[in-house]
Order: structure tokens, then C-alpha cells, then sequence
């Protein structure tokens, strides 16, 4: 914006109105930007990412699902520390009570994730500890599908921000994650696309 | 006259003697004698609370699985009862527990009101109560002490009825704390003397059953507890006191956190009198401890997974010698 | 006048910045697993409906440091 200036006595001054005017319409500007964006970060959309698709398909072929066979498929990635934690999972199980039959059976894997410095003393005990919590875990909520304790750290990096599901969709050729516990409207959406 | 004096001299040769009672506990010795849940079996996946009852039957409640769980005392599960819900005799998240000759009362952190079973496992009641409650003594079946979370009206002990009412109230602070740091663990004994310690203060503390502070002990010189914020509340982060409990002679075991030197091992034992008579470490830490009537010492091992009952041996300091 | 043009552009950038980072930051700074639960628990709506919601969110809290806080 160009100042506008006043000639008094042949002098170019600025005109102090235009210069409020123009003071408040970055207030203004700032105020508006602010409440767009304070907005659209309660209503943020789940990650898509290819780069993600490409980092999971560079992995051997024996821990993924089968994605030529099933057009859809599930991955949870659970975090022990959850475990521990009383309560933590109960977003993952009420979306579990949820999911169509063949999600909670065939369609969907799971994968424990524990990190790596807390099983560095004893790792027999440590291991152990782990599968009996995840047996536990597996009965009392009469989960269905398998999930197995990732020993070898192969899912570490999706680890860094604990509890989640991975939606697979062949046919739209995406890959989306969902944190746990869901945000709202989260579990309608997985479960619209599910269906 | 001569009988006179007689009595005399014998009261004055017996205050002489050196009195039992004098003796101080210089150390405590654990030793484990029993061990409930091991890494292949499905006794115990995820225990939280702990009660013994004078039958010593050993009743445990499982986050894990939703359950409430009866040993017998060499360890066997009799029985076990319990679900995920919300139905009666179901369970979302069991913690705490304490019992009566009759029943069972068990805390759930996401279901209101306390559930009652009896000694068989079987649902009876759900006393009704509103407040959230962290710990529970229960002096008779028509007294239950609570402590609760309240935002606006804390530092009470609440004795409640078996209607869920509360009758009357023991205020052991009217300071009026931030949300959380007037949060105690405590034990009744059977005067009615209440101990507490503070879950998020260094204050370990005595009332006698109207109320009136006989003690206040400070035993880990913490000045300040950082708080974080949380949304709107800011909270405590780090634990002083996990738990306490009492043993039979009434000395107080307080159970350290996050400020003792082995963490959530540490357990200082004070006498009736408010005095630190040793420090016992546990082999693991817990998140509680508890006494049964026999003062075997009950504490937590392979996170959760397994129950440890240990044996108190007494090794006493005689004063003077 | 020009200085202070730029001066409330600064200010306004400032803000800017300020929202940007209130919202692409998570909610609970420096969050432990029981902090982030009892964020979370506070956040769920059924739980903001109840009187006594945000006690029974402050109780799993205090379980939850109590359990695995060492």
C-alpha cells in the first residue's frame, strides 16, 4: 500500500488518518489469519502421506499384510508404555467394539511397540513381561486379530507418537493414520470408511 | 509401716528396670515368603489393589482384565469375578479395595460409587457416591472413610454410610491448597488415630479421632512440587507419598515417590509418636504397599504382574545400651 | 511513519507467528503418557458434560502417575 500523503504549504506529509486506517488493517489482517487458523487446527484432517507408503513398502514383505490379496486393511500400532498407563487404550477399545466383523478378524494386524532402553537389563524378563500384559490385554477385550511384539524394533519409527491405526486402501491407493485416543468425528470417519 | 516401705522399694527397684516398650526398631529385615503371578501363568496380569482378610484369603483387583481376584493364602486363585462394563458386578477400571468382616468394597477411577461383594466374589451393592475417590478405609460396613478429589472443597477426610452419605468429616488442613496438592493417602488405627501423608506436600501427619494434629513430619525436606498445566488445571507431576499403611503396634509405613532415593522403593517407618525409625527398600517399585493383620507387607513386582508378600523382621535398638 | 508501518508489521508477523505456533504445537507442553491422558480425558466431551468429569479425569491422573511414575 502506497502512503498517501497531504500537501500543506507545498510539503507532501503523511496523512495521519490514512496511516491509522492503514495501522488497523494489519490488526485486522493478523486477528482474521489468526481465528482461520486457530480453526482449521481443531478441525485437522488425518495425515495422508506417500512418503509414508513408500517407507512402509520399503520394509521386508513378511511384516506387512498382504495389500494384493485385501483391498482394505488395518494396522494398529500400540504402545506399551500405554500399557502401564490405566486407561490409556480405552480409545482403541471402544473403536475396536466398533469395527465391522472382518476388521476385528482377518482384515486387521497389530504390532507392540516398546522402547528400546527400558529392555536393555534383562530382556528374557522384559519380553516377558510384555507378552503376558499383551495375553491380558488380548483376553480381556477379546480382540481377534493378531497382534504381534515387535522384538526387533522394525516399527520404532512409527512408534514416536505412541497408540495408532493404519487404514491401507488399495483401490484409493492411500495410507492414513490415526492417533489414539481419536479426536472427534475420528471414529465416524474410520468407520464410514470402513464400511 | 514396714509394708509401706516394702512397696515403696520394690516401685522405685521396677522404675529402674529398662521397659520392654523402650525398645526401638533399629532395622527392618524383608523377606519374601510368597509370590503371586509369574511371567507364563494367568493368575495375575495388571493388579492395582490389595486387601487380606482374617481368613487370610488374598483379594486383588486387575486393571488388566477387569477383575476382581481371590487367592488363597498359599497363593492358588480360587476365584475370579468381573468383566469390562458398567453393569453390576462389572468393571472399567477397579483400583483400591478394602474390606469388612462381611464385604468387599472396591473403587473403580471411571465408575461412580463403590461396589460391594462378599467374600465369595458375588456382586451385593453399589453404594452410591458421587465423589471420585483415591483412597478408601473401611472402618465397618455403615462406616466407610473416603478421601476424595474435590476442586472446591478438600482437605477432609469423608466417613460415609452405607447409603453413600456422608455422616461427618475429619478437615486435617483448612488451607485452602491448589487443585491436587491437598490429595493424601491415609490409614486409620484402631483408636481412631488417622495417619496421612501427602501425596504432592513432604508432610507425613497424626490427628486423633477429633480431629486435633498431634504431629507433622517433614521427611524429605522437599520445599516445592513443579506443576505443569494441562489444559485449564495445572497440576503436580511429581509424587512424594504414594501410600501408607499401619502395622498391628500402629507404626506408620509411608511409602516414598519420585523424592526418595530409590524411587517408589523407599519405605520409612515411623513410630506412633511421629519419630523415622529406619527406611526399608523394596526389591522393586510399587505404586502401594499394604499390611495385612499378621504385618506381612504386601508390594508390587514385574510391573504389576506379580503380588510379593514379605515377612518383617524386627531388629530392635535397646536405648541405653 | 515509515518505521512505524514496519513496526506494526513486526508486531503483526509477531502474532502470526505466536497463533502458528499455539496450534501446530500439541496442547499439553512436554507431555508424560499421564499428563497426555489426563489431557486427553478432559477433552472428551462426554466427560466436559458431567459436573464431576473433570475429578473422576484428575483421579485417573493421580492412578496413572502413581503406577508408572518411578
Amino acid at each position: 500500500m502506497q502512503e498517501k500523503h497531504l500537501k500543506r504549504n507545498g510539503n507532501k506529509i503523511p496523512d495521519p488518518n490514512f496511516q491509522i486506517t492503514n495501522k488497523f488493517q494489519y490488526i485486522k489482517f493478523a486477528v482474521v489469519l489468526i481465528l482461520f487458523l486457530v480453526q482449521f487446527g481443531m478441525t485437522c484432517s488425518p495425515k495422508e502421506s506417500t512418503t509414508l507408503f513408500s517407507s512402509i513398502s520399503s520394509l521386508s514383505q513378511s511384516h506387512i499384510p498382504d495389500l494384493n490379496s485385501k483391498k482394505r486393511l488395518l494396522l494398529f500400532v500400540i504402545d506399551f508404555d500405554d500399557f502401564m498407563c490405566l486407561s490409556c487404550l480405552e480409545s482403541l477399545i471402544d473403536l475396536y467394539n466398533f469395527l465391522p466383523s472382518p476388521f476385528k478378524k482377518e482384515k486387521s494386524w497389530g504390532v507392540l511397540i516398546y522402547k528400546k532402553e527400558r529392555r536393555e537389563e534383562d530382556k528374557k524378563t522384559a519380553l516377558g513381561v510384555i507378552s503376558k500384559k499383551l495375553r491380558g490385554f488380548v483376553k480381556a477385550n477379546r480382540i481377534q486379530f493378531p497382534i504381534l511384539v515387535d522384538s526387533n524394533q522394525i516399527f520404532s519409527s512409527l512408534s514416536e507418537e505412541g497408540t495408532a491405526v493404519i487404514l491401507f486402501d488399495k483401490d484409493q491407493k492411500s495410507i492414513k493414520k490415526y492417533l489414539f485416543p481419536l479426536k472427534k468425528g475420528q471414529k465416524k470417519e474410520i468407520l464410514s470408511f470402513l464400511f | 509401716m514396714v509394708l509401706l516401705i516394702r512397696t515403696f522399694l520394690i516401685f522405685v527397684f521396677c522404675s529402674q528396670v529398662p521397659s520392654l516398650e523402650a525398645k526401638d526398631v533399629y532395622k527392618i529385615i524383608l523377606e519374601e515368603i510368597l509370590s503371586i503371578g509369574t511371567l507364563d501363568d494367568d493368575a495375575i496380569f495388571q493388579w492395582v489393589g490389595v486387601n487380606v482378610d482374617l481368613q487370610k484369603q488374598i483379594y486383588v483387583s486387575d486393571a488388566m482384565d477387569y477383575s476382581l481376584k481371590k487367592f488363597d493364602p498359599q497363593g492358588k486363585l480360587l476365584k475370579k469375578t468381573g468383566r469390562r462394563g458398567q453393569g453390576p458386578g462389572e468393571f472399567l477400571a477397579p483400583r483400591f479395595l478394602d474390606s469388612s468382616e462381611k464385604y468387599l468394597y472396591v473403587i473403580d477411577q471411571n465408575l461412580p460409587g463403590i461396589q460391594v461383594f462378599n467374600k465369595n466374589l458375588e456382586f451385593i451393592f453399589r453404594l452410591p457416591l458421587q465423589l471420585p475417590v483415591v483412597d478408601i478405609k473401611v472402618l465397618s460396613d455403615d462406616e466407610i472413610a473416603v478421601a476424595s478429589l474435590l476442586s472446591n472443597r478438600s482437605g477432609a477426610i469423608y466417613i460415609i454410610d452405607a447409603e453413600g452419605e456422608v455422616i461427618r468429616s475429619i478437615q486435617f488442613t483448612d488451607k485452602k491448597s491448589p487443585f491436587m496438592m491437598d490429595l493424601v493417602s491415609f490409614d486409620i488405627g484402631v483408636d481412631g488415630h488417622l495417619y496421612l501423608a501427602y501425596t504432592f506436600q513432604d508432610k507425613v501427619e497424626k490427628f486423633d479421632a477429633q480431629g486435633k494434629k498431634l504431629w507433622s513430619q517433614k521427611l524429605l525436606k522437599v520445599n516445592n512440587v513443579e506443576r505443569k498445566k494441562v489444559s485449564r488445571f495445572v497440576v503436580p507431576t511429581e509424587i512424594l507419598y504414594k501410600d501408607v499403611a499401619l502395622d498391628s503396634s500402629e507404626r506408620l509405613y509411608v511409602l516414598g515417590g519420585s523424592f526418595s532415593k530409590n524411587k517408589g522403593r523407599d519405605v520409612y517407618v515411623l513410630s506412633p509418636e511421629g519419630d523415622l525409625l529406619t527406611i526399608i527398600t523394596l526389591p522393586e517399585s510399587s505404586h502401594c504397599i499394604y499390611l495385612d493383620s499378621q504385618d506381612f507387607l504386601y508390594a508390587r513386582a514385574n510391573e504389576g504382574i506379580t503380588l510379593k508378600k514379605y515377612k518383617l523382621h524386627f531388629v530392635y535398638d535397646s536405648k541405653g545400651s | 511513519m515509515c518505521k512505524q508501518n514496519k513496526k506494526i508489521k513486526k508486531i503483526a508477523s509477531a502474532l502470526l507467528a505466536l497463533a502458528l505456533f499455539f496450534v501446530l504445537v500439541p496442547g499439553v507442553l512436554e507431555a508424560s503418557a499421564c499428563a497426555e491422558a489426563f489431557f486427553n480425558c478432559l477433552d472428551d466431551p462426554i466427560v466436559s458434560m458431567n459436573y464431576f468429569g473433570p475429578l473422576y479425569c484428575g483421579t485417573g491422573y493421580l492412578f496413572c502417575i502413581k503406577y508408572i511414575g518411578d
